[in-house]
Parts: C-alpha cells; structure tokens; sequence
C-alpha cells in the first residue's frame, strides 16, 4: 500500500465525519468533568448507522481531538479537561499568568499538529509491515501476546499493579458471560436469555466510563472562577524557535511509548517533559513558564494518542480505556480488530490515516480561531451539562437494542464503577480484561489443540516463552520494589 | 479497616465468579469444556486479590494506617441522584412514554449535579424531555412510545 491510496480515501463523508468528531473531540476535551472514554460510550449507539470506516473515523477524531482541547484548559484554567493536558499546564499555565496564554495555546496546537502528523504517516509504515508479522504468530504466540500486553497494561498504567491485574482476571471473567465459542454452551448466564450474547459493550462502557465518571466528577469536581484572557493567539518567532526541538522530540517520545500497552498519554507527555528537563542549560528550569514545556508533552500526548492504535489495529490488543472503547466500537460493527485486520480491510486503514492527517489540520483551525469561544464555553457551570448527559446515556443505551436489559446492566455497572472509584481503583483494568478475556481464552484453546493439550507448548514456542520470560522478570522486579519500598 | 475493603471486595467478585464457574464442565469428554478458564480466570481474581489483602495487611503492620484510610468524606448525593436517574427511567418508561421519563430522569441528575433553586431544576427539566423529543423525532423508531398516551406503551 502506497500513501496515496490514502488521499484516495479522502470523501466528503470522511472529511465531515473527521471534523464532526474533532469539534466533539475539541468540546469534551475543553470541558473539565467528561472524558474521552466517557464520551465515545455516549456516542456509540449513534454510530450504529455509520459504516464501520465511519464510526471508527469520527470516534477516533474525538480521541485525538479531546488531547488538543484539553490543552486550552489546562493552559487557561490550570485544569485540563483531559489528563493528558496535565503536564502541559505545569508551563502553559504559568504562561497564561504572565499574559501569554494565546500564544501557548497556539504553541501547543502547532506542536499537537506536527505530531499529529508526523505519528500518522509512522503509523501508515509500522502498522502494516508489523500487521503482516503478525499473521504468521502461532495461537500460544498470540495468548503470550496477550498476556504480555495486559501485563504491561497493568504495570504501567497509573495506580497499584497488582490490583490492576486481579481486575483485568475479573473483566475477563465478565468477558466470558455468554455462549461458550468451543461447545457453544451458555456460561455463566444465570438463566438470562439476554445474558446468551454476553454482556452488551455500550452499557458496560456507559455504566463504567459514563456513569460512575460523571458522579466522581460531581463529587470531587471545582472550577476557578478566574479565567485567564487567551490574547492574540500566534507565536513569535522566538517561540517558534524555542518549540521546535521540543516538539520534535516530544513527537518520537509520544510515537515510540504509545505503541506500549498500558502507556498512556499522560505517561509519555511526562517522559517528553523529563526528556526536555536534560537539553534546558543550567539555572533555566522547566516549570516557569517555558515554551518548551508546552510543546514537547502536547507533541508527546497527541503522538501517544495516535500511535496506541498501532498495537489494536496489528495485534488487537488496546492499550489504554479509549483504544479499548474504540475495539469494541470496532467489534459491535463486526470487525474485529488485530492480526488480518489491516491485510483484510485495507480500505479502513486507509481511510482512517486520511482522517488523522486532514483530522489534525482542522483542529489547528478549531483551536487557533475558535480559543476565545472554547474559553467562553469554560463559564458553563458542569451541573448544567450533567442532566443533558444523563438523558444522552439513558437513550442511547436503551435504543441499541431496545432493550430495558441493558440499562439494568448500565445501572449496575455504573454502581460498580462508582464503588470501585470510591475504593480508589480504577476501572479500566476491567474493561481491558472484558475485551481480551474472550481472545485469551480463544488463543489459549486453539494453542492446546494444536497440541493435543499439552501445556508445555507455552514454553516449547518461542513467542509464548518470550512473552512468558518478560511477564516473569516484570513480576520479580515489582517484588523487589516492593520488598525495597517497605 | 477502610484499607481492606478493596482486595475483599475484588476477592469477593472472584469467589461468586469461582462458585457459578463451578457449575460449569471443565471438559466435555477430550475437548475443554466452558468453565475450565472461567475457573483459571476466576481463581487468577481470589489469588490475586488474597496476595493484595496479605500485603496491605503486612504494610498496615509496618506502616500503621496509611493515607488511605483517612478516606475523604465525599457527598453521596450525585450518586444516588444519578442512579435513581437511571432507576426512574427503568421505572417509568414502560408507563409514562420516553419524553415524560427523561424529563424526570433530567430532575433527578440535576438535583445530584447540585442545583437546588425551582427555576433550575425546572429548566433542567424541560431540557432534559426537549432532547427527548428532538431525539425521538429524529432518530427513533416512529412506533418509539413518547406520552403516557401513546399507543404503543
């Protein structure tokens, strides 16, 4: 595949799709109180009528346009709508307190749009020659894979690793609600007809993401009255020069750890900024107020966000809580995201590279322009919005099948989640698990067939034995660290 | 004790999953049955989570309580005024039609969001059943039950 099928798969309905998704993308990530999973669970029933190409464009334009929204707030505000925006309003927001708030805001767009492109056209090179890699792995290849990724997952992603991973067990035990794929059995339905297709993704998503988040949001959420005036948003030519390496780096920082599973945006916006902290000359420290604080997490943050699609797309395994909403978006479309993806629907991918490169050029045009209208939009108090959200997740949940099932199971998963937040775990390592229980399993059973249910094909293949090896060392150095801590 | 309540919540949810995976066949004759890694995965969770709780309680020992214990005190309004939201609409929407129902589901989240004069709580309200119905008319089936009235409820 050459680049320039992917100006061909540049139409009128990817183009408005990107865009629709960019300025959804734009608005949750300016507002404080609702994230990107949250809001891509909201959106899903009404992607049901978009082809598969569709939806993934616009729910993936909504991701990557929530990193560049939250830039404003966390510049603006010093609260970042999304978390990624966290590292970038150390420096943005002290820029905005020494009256410079427009031209961060412009920085950080110029660099989330260099990145931005950049990891679209590495994602165009990686993806497809680690895609055809990954149709010759063997079963017990894959389920090491998949053990690996969640693994990784677990002990990287912020919070505790251990309870992470005895959550991922139980999304995958929840995973497994439904018909048995070897006997085709019912399990553990309890006897719900509705149960025989397993748990629905849209209300597990809706409860976890939409519901528990919202009433954390509420009851720990607050907003300075004091916003910062945003000022001709355009950089000068020192700003400019001083945010070019750091973008640069930022950029191949964010490209290279998002292809890690569990590392999130926030991860490698930090690592960007630790990377920026050794090139700055004695006695100018970051934290101040520098350009090069700004740039090099934004370009980080937006990279990280795009290349996390690699490791889906190739080996089907989602990374963070929004790639994850976005394999089950995939899924209930009825493509199922990992090795044969790509080679099976170039058309897709092609398609979706052509929103990450025209997607990033409008939310330069979104965010430059329109930063004074998306500061404005920081006045309306969140208790306004939470009524309108509600109602959003209630009928949206509800139309998918129509069915009142379903909004039980919203009920009791957004109970869930607002226990397990209340307990302080996050529940991401469930909803990882939920995805990749299944496909486990399925590896796991194929791999034990191949060989006529001899266990030691986990060690004998040399895939499965790497990933065991690597799972093995993870696990002893997390022991000693602890053995250290206390 | 605040500190144990989290391993024994998720041992918990691993010894229901263990107890109904139990009822399911490990092996059907030679071939792997559907509760065989519904029980791996299930006893993974009640491992795992035993490993957790030996640990907090090893570290509550050498720490005394850590920071979170003092758990904060957080308002339980938000979430039983959202979850009765959600309630409300389980409730109603067979009897009231879909417009009525989240207009009082709106009232519900409004009030868990904070608002607490009338004129807000009405606004959120009339908002929250006007997006019923812009939804409703725009992509819900016709046959979609709006009013108390309507004829397919």
């Amino acid at each position: 595949m050459d680049l320039s099928t992917v100006f061909q798969a540049l139409t009128a309905e990817t183009l408005t799709l990107t865009f629709v998704g960019a300025l959804v993308g734009t608005l949750i990530g300016v507002l404080p109180g609702i994230g990107p999973p949250a809001t891509i669970a909201l959106l899903l029933p009404l992607t049901f009528t978009l082809d598969p190409a569709g939806a993934i464009i616009m729910l993936a334009a909504i991701y990557y346009g929530a990193q560049y929204g939250s830039s404003t707030t966390a510049i603006l505000i010093n609260l970042p709508g999304e978390t990624s925006g966290v590292v970038t309003a150390i420096d943005g927001h002290r820029l905005a307190l020494q009256g410079r708030a427009g031209p961060a805001i412009a920085m950080a767009a110029l660099s989330s749009l260099f990145a931005g492109l950049a990891t679209a056209v590495f994602i165009w090179f990686a993806a497809v020659p680690v895609a055809q890699w990954s149709l010759t792995i063997s079963p017990a290849g894959l389920a090491g894979l998949i053990a690996l990724g969640l693994f990784a997952a677990a002990i990287i992603a912020p919070g505790r690793p251990l309870p992470a991973v005895a959550l991922m067990f139980a999304g995958a035990s929840l995973g497994l609600i439904g018909t048995d794929s070897g006997g085709g059995m019912p399990r553990f339905t309890l006897g719900f007809t509705e149960l025989r297709d397993g748990i629905g993704f849209v209300p597990l998503i809706m409860g976890l993401f939409g519901i528990a988040a919202l009433i954390r949001s509420l009851e720990t959420g607050g907003r300075p009255e004091r916003i910062a005036p945003v000022g001709w948003p355009w950089p000068s030519r020192t700003d400019l020069a001083a945010g070019a390496g750091p973008t640069v780096r930022g950029t191949v920082v964010g490209a290279v750890l998002g292809v890690i599973p569990g590392v999130s945006t926030v991860t490698a916006a930090l690592a960007a900024r630790g990377l920026e902290r050794a090139f700055r000359p004695r006695g100018a420290p970051l934290g101040e107020g520098a350009m090069e604080g700004v740039c090099a997490p934004e370009a980080a943050n937006n990279a990280s966000a795009q290349s996390a699609l690699v490791p889906l797309l190739t080996l089907g395994i989602p990374g963070n809580p929004v790639i994850a909403v976005l394999a089950g978006a995939l899924m209930i479309h009825g493509i199922a995201p990992g090795p044969g993806f790509i080679p099976a629907n170039p058309d897709l991918f092609a398609a979706l590279i052509a929103s990450m490169l025209v997607g990033n050029i409008m939310l330069v045009i979104l965010n430059l322009p329109l930063a004074g209208v998306w500061a404005a939009l920081l006045t309306i108090p969140f208790r306004k919005l939470v009524p309108v959200i509600v109602v959003l997740a209630l009928i949206g949940v509800h139309s998918v099948q129509g069915s009142m099932f379903d909004v039980w199971l919203m009920l009791a998963f957004g109970a869930f989640g607002w226990l397990l937040l209340r307990l302080e775990l996050e529940p991401t390592p469930l909803v990882l698990g939920f995805i990749l229980g299944p496909a486990l399993e399925e590896y796991l059973r194929r791999a034990l067939l191949l060989s006529r249910g001899d266990p030691s094909v986990f060690v004998t293949d040399p895939m499965s034995l790497a990933c065991l090896l690597i799972i093995a060392a993870g696990v002893g150095l997390l022991i000693v660290r602890q053995l250290r801590s206390t | 004790m605040k500190i144990l309540l989290a391993p024994l919540f998720v041992c918990t949810i691993g010894v229901v999953f263990l107890v109904i995976a139990m009822g399911e066949p490990a092996f059907v004759g030679s071939r792997i049955g559907p509760g065989l890694f519904a029980r791996i995965f299930a006893a993974g969770v009640i491992g795992l989570s035993l490993v957790w709780l030996a640990g907090t309680i090893f570290v509550r020992g050498q720490h005394g309580e850590d920071e979170q214990a003092v758990a904060q005190r957080l308002p339980l309004t938000p979430a039983v005024a959202l979850l009765g939201a959600v309630i409300l609409f389980i409730v109603l929407r067979p009897l009231a039609g879909l417009v009525l129902t989240c207009a009082l589901a709106g009232l519900s989240a409004s009030w868990g969001a904070g608002e607490r004069t009338v004129l807000a709580l009405a606004a959120s309200t009339v908002v929250a059943g006007g997006i019923a119905l812009i939804i409703a008319a725009l992509l819900l089936p016709e046959a979609t039950p709006l009013w108390p009235w309507s004829p397919h409820l």
